[in-house]
């Protein structure tokens, strides 16, 4: 038995079990890492540990006492002097930090390959892309690096990469996760998830870091209900809603052929399937990059070279690009044209998936409309790097969860199966990617590396 | 509206009139170019110390990112109300009392210049 192939669960039990100890655990996971890492880039920083689950975390996630440089260059020696409160919370658990994940740069981008500490690699395929912004947290579970890993996500910085890798990717509900400690980047989208090797691994690891926290108001008192599935091996009576608009001109046939066999497999388990309708999906990219460009013009004017981090000179380009794009659309003439008009826009994204949750319990759709791309391939053209968001965005942009499964390859790349749930309802999504997941096993396949 | 937007799409065209296009907008012709003068603004308004080149790579590719963004304005939007947040939340008080926090020596740990237990900041009465 390979110990870096168990998942969170299977860790736990083996553990309880005395199949192997804490020692050993981490001593497999730190030779994986030896193995791999120089080829991946996945981790910039690797902890020596020897006790505890080791995991491996997004580096835009403070961890006291360890370097946290959100991927870019004017943090390149920045210490936190306090935990992240999702940090705290894994601590409790008898968890432990084996690494700081490489990312796009404060989470800007959607290829890994904005971080100045180099690209991450995609574990299928040295030359695609892993995704981003949580491209290192996806790539280090992918291969076996870490037992899970914390991601965040703004407009699919986990589900996209998750999808990529072929790993299980959790956004949860806006206001569900306490965002204390993670550097922000859009304040009214961020949110920070597990990215995992199977879909109960994601349900336990968001049950210890939800909850109330008074460092966030935003964080809702209500606690997460779990265990409390509906559906265990069928799913009868649940109600899935197909959106036309997502399978549209621009989604990549292979990816199209795969998502719409795991909808029938869906249905062959039970399920009811309905079509739907998101009539403003079109307008959703548009929006969403007002939106977050505008927050983060205003988040990233702490970067003021006095409490911390060097000259903003030091800032990489899609950095600069979105604070330009934000401070233009916040300004004196043209607020109300851009950023209100966006946020008005945004209305009537959220209302469209109420109205569609009127007639179905989830929806489901593809995470990404191509599997990873060559790296390399995108990064001249910043605008068609974010129309590759279109899936993603919508759901962020009405607060809903996401999550991203794993349900088959087109041209050898995984492709992930996007399952959006209602306000607050991370318990259906997750229950439905559990039946769907013991049905199919597409969570078992491992790159070779 | 300010410009044209003419979609071709990549792949081939689809079977059923779909309802929208993925595609890449290829053809998006900005009819309100952004001037390197309003680039300069901005970035000053940004603080960002953006060098010739990169001045003139901005305002090509941000006035390409803001034509695709006025399709917006195809949308009517006066009756609806802007969603800012939604959590639904406002006024989310804590009680007014003292607590544990950062230590002095904590807070200046990351500070790129200190003096006696103070940051140094960069004089506010003379021009940059």
């Amino acid at each position: 038995m390979d110990i870096t192939d168990l998942t969170l669960t299977q860790t736990i039990k083996a553990l309880e079990n005395k199949q192997f100890t804490e020692a050993e655990l981490n001593s497999a996971y730190q030779k994986r890492i030896g193995q791999v890492n120089s080829s991946l880039n996945a981790f910039l920083e690797v902890i020596d540990t020897n006790s505890g689950i080791p995991v491996g975390i997004k580096d835009i996630i403070s961890t006291k006492g360890i370097k946290t440089t959100a991927g870019s260059k004017i943090l390149s020696s920045y210490i936190p002097q306090y935990n992240a409160t999702v940090i705290d919370r894994l601590i409790a658990q008898n968890v432990s930090i084996i690494g700081k994940a490489n990312n796009d740069e404060f989470a800007m981008g959607s290829s890994g390959e904005n971080s100045a500490y180099g690209p991450t690699k995609n574990p299928w395929d040295l030359t695609r892309v892993p995704g981003g912004s949580s491209s290192g947290s996806a790539a280090a579970v992918a291969a076996n690096m870490c037992v899970f890993s914390l991601g965040t996500d703004t407009g699919g910085s986990i589900r996209q990469p998750a999808s990529f890798c072929g790993v299980v990717g959790l956004k949860p509900s806006y206001g569900r996760v306490s965002r204390y400690g993670a550097m922000s980047m859009a304040s009214s989208l961020d949110q920070i998830g597990p990215l995992t090797k199977s879909v109960a691994d994601a349900r336990l690891v968001l049950d210890w870091i939800s909850g109330p926290d008074e460092y966030d108001s935003n964080c809702i008192k209500k606690r997460l209900t779990t265990n409390d599935s509906r559906f265990t091996k069928s799913l009868k009576g649940l109600r899935v809603g197909v959106p036309k608009e997502y399978f549209g001109v621009g989604l990549d046939p292979e990816v199209e052929r795969v998502i719409k066999a795991a909808i029938k497999q869906l249905a062959d388990l039970g399920a009811e399937l309905a079509e739907v309708s998101l009539p403003h999906t079109e307008y959703a990219v548009a929006t969403y990059y007002i939106i977050m460009a505008s927050e983060v013009s205003s988040n990233l004017a702490r970067f003021d070279a006095i409490r911390f981090g060097s000259d903003r000179g030091d800032f990489g380009a899609e950095v600069k690009r979105r604070i330009m794009l934000g401070t233009f659309s916040l300004s004196s003439g043209y607020y109300d044209a851009y950023f209100t008009k966006a946020a008005r826009v945004r209305t009537l994204i959220k209302q469209d998936f109420e109205k569609a949750f009127e007639k179905c319990d989830v929806i489901v759709g593809p995470v990404s409309p191509t599997v990873a791309w060559k790296l390399g391939e995108k990064v001249d053209d910043p605008l068609k790097m974010y129309l590759m968001d279109v899936y993603t965005v919508p759901p962020s942009l009405a607060g809903i969860p996401g999550l991203s499964v794993p349900c088959g390859f087109a041209d050898g790349m995984p492709v992930g199966l996007h399952l959006l749930g209602k306000y607050m309802d991370e318990d259906t999504i997750l229950s439905v990617g559990e039946v769907y997941e013991q049905a199919t096993k597409w969570h078992q396949e491992k790159p070779k590396l | 509206m300010f410009y044209q937007l003419v979609q071709l799409t990549i792949s081939p065209p689809a079977k059923s009139s779909k309802p929208f296009s993925l595609s890449y907008p290829y053809d998006i012709i900005p009819l309100m170019k952004l001037t390197l003068e309003q680039v300069k603004k901005v970035a000053k308004l940004a603080k960002l110390n953006l060098s010739e080149s990169e001045l003139a790579k901005y305002s090509e590719q941000l006035s390409k990112i803001l034509s695709y963004i006025d399709q917006l304005n195809k949308v009517e939007t006066s009756k609806i109300d802007p969603t800012y947040n939604v959590t639904g939340l406002s006024n989310a008080f804590s009680p007014d009392e003292i607590r544990p926090s950062l230590t002095q020596k904590a807070a200046l740990f990351n500070a790129p210049q200190q003096d006696k237990g103070f940051f140094v900041t960069k004089g506010v009465f003379q021009e940059e």
